[in-house]
């Protein structure tokens, strides 16, 4: 049997690489009141999926996870914040894909 | 014996949970009402368990070792009353604990050299939840352990009555989650890596000696070997893990010995893991347990300090599974992970170990 955690995680990435990133338009904001955070649109562009339209925000300097306003994302301490639109969003930037070291330092 | 170089995996794993997944579920049988036998071979971190759940579940612990025990300890003892007309039960100190507030009942060692009158008191506690009148509280779980017929342990069988009320899983041998434990209980990091680079089968290996490798001698061996002088630490290892085992462990000292954390952190010396020793899994571990461990005694370290152990961790010929291991054991100084994040030669590290695992989820 595999480790909970890790299971979990390896299916969120795959999730995240598999439907959120080819199916998903990522727009990012770069918000004047706040200098060290970005922010990005994750939004479905499937038409039944009216209500995938989140938000994800990343610290730049790394000084704190990712935050998504999606009910997993908030909802899931196991792996600290990281849902799959907050993957998708780190794993499709190269400037904040170290940040996504931190999954794997918890299997 | 023949060992695994480089494996932290072995096939002695039989078939029985690691033990985050064996607490978890255990966890999960309890709050659901379930009373539960966990069993694994001596000194695998049974009561471990239950220690960590009770403070996971924020109740009391009571460990009741069956075997130690009067039967009258565990089902109390009656006497008369005033007019000598009634018996009344007098309960156990844990019996009055249980009853009041929510706790974890621990009944270890429960197929030891019991007696009936033991198990008569045990499937009381197990089936109806209570001591004679004298019922739990309704938070109160029961969780019991036992040892593997084959480890030489003196097993009594449980009648199949009492078998029949629990839930059973069996704790396997688990070198990653014991050292992952170990990180976190202040195990020597020798240690560490000794039993990261040989596997499970040198974690626990009961061949028969007084002494042999488990995860409590291991422990017991952390404790005294950082007390004596370097030319004891064999007789202290023999003592607590056997002589075979003793033995490895003291050719691994004479790798680990190779390697100089300070002058890798310090003064930024560079390792080759491409060539000569650096090829070897056992010199790999040396260097990352030795270079971990030494940082994990620091407060801090200075930004150079800092960029030096990036530049460890990038060495040449070091594999990512090797960079992981020493970063999963650096990562949760809690000092330690935000002077690494503010680091740009970290960042670009970390960058370039997320890119190879993405493409293994890409294919």
């Amino acid at each position: 049997m595999r480790d909970k955690t890790a299971h979990e995680r390896d299916t969120r990435i795959s999730r995240a690489l598999r439907d959120v990133v080819p199916h998903y338009d990522i727009t990012r904001f770069d918000p004047a009141d706040q200098a060290d955070k970005v922010r990005f649109r994750v939004k479905s562009r499937s038409p039944g999926k009216t209500l995938s339209d989140y938000t994800v925000i990343v610290s730049r300097e790394w000084a704190s996870p990712p935050a998504c306003t999606c009910p997993d994302g908030s909802g899931r301490a196991r792996l600290g914040g990281y849902c799959k639109h907050a993957i998708a969003v780190l794993a499709q930037n190269d400037e904040f894909s170290c940040q996504l070291i931190e999954l794997f330092l918890r299997d | 014996m023949a060992r695994k170089s480089g494996s932290m995996e072995s096939p002695a794993d039989d078939g029985g949970l690691n033990w985050n997944d064996c607490k978890d579920l255990v966890r999960a049988m309890l709050e659901a009402g379930v009373s539960v036998l966990v069993r694994g071979h001596p000194g695998v971190g049974k009561s471990a368990i239950a220690s960590r759940l009770a403070l996971e579940m924020d109740i009391g612990l009571v460990d009741i070792r069956l075997a130690q025990r009067d039967p009258a300890d565990i089902a109390g003892v009656y006497f008369p009353d005033e007019g000598r007309t009634q018996l009344n039960l007098l309960a156990p100190d844990w019996v009055v604990r249980a009853v009041n507030e929510p706790t974890l009942v621990f009944l270890d060692e429960i197929n030891a050299a019991v007696t009936k009158l033991h198990q008569a008191a045990a499937y009381q506690i197990v089936l109806e939840r209570r001591v004679g009148p004298f019922r739990f509280h309704p938070r109160t779980v029961v969780l019991a352990a036992g040892n593997l017929e084959e480890d030489n342990a003196i097993v009594t069988p449980l009648s199949s009555a009492l078998s029949n009320r629990f839930a059973h899983f069996r704790l396997r041998v688990d070198t990653k989650s014991w050292v992952e434990w170990g990180t976190d209980n202040g195990i020597d990091g020798r240690i560490l890596g000794f039993i990261s680079a040989r596997g499970s089968e040198m974690l626990y290996d009961n061949n028969g000696d007084d002494a042999f490798p488990s995860p409590r001698t291991w422990e017991m061996a952390s404790k005294v070997i950082g007390q004596v002088h370097s030319e004891q630490i064999r007789r202290v290892l023999t003592a607590c893990v056997g002589a075979a085992a003793a033995a490895e462990f003291d050719s691994w000292l004479a790798i680990y010995g190779r390697v100089d954390p300070s002058a890798i952190v310090r003064r930024g010396q560079k390792v080759d893991f491409s060539k000569g020793d650096g090829l070897e899994p056992s010199f790999r571990y040396a260097a990352i347990f030795s270079v971990s461990s030494w940082v994990a005694e620091q407060s801090d370290l200075s930004p150079k300090e800092t960029e030096n152990l990036v530049q460890f961790l990038s060495s040449r010929g070091l594999d990512p599974e090797y960079q992981f291991l020493c970063l999963r054991r650096l990562w949760h100084l809690p000092w330690l992970s935000p002077r690494l994040r503010a680091t740009p030669v970290f960042r670009k590290l970390a960058g370039g170990m997320v890119a190879i695992r993405k493409e293994s989820y890409m294919a």
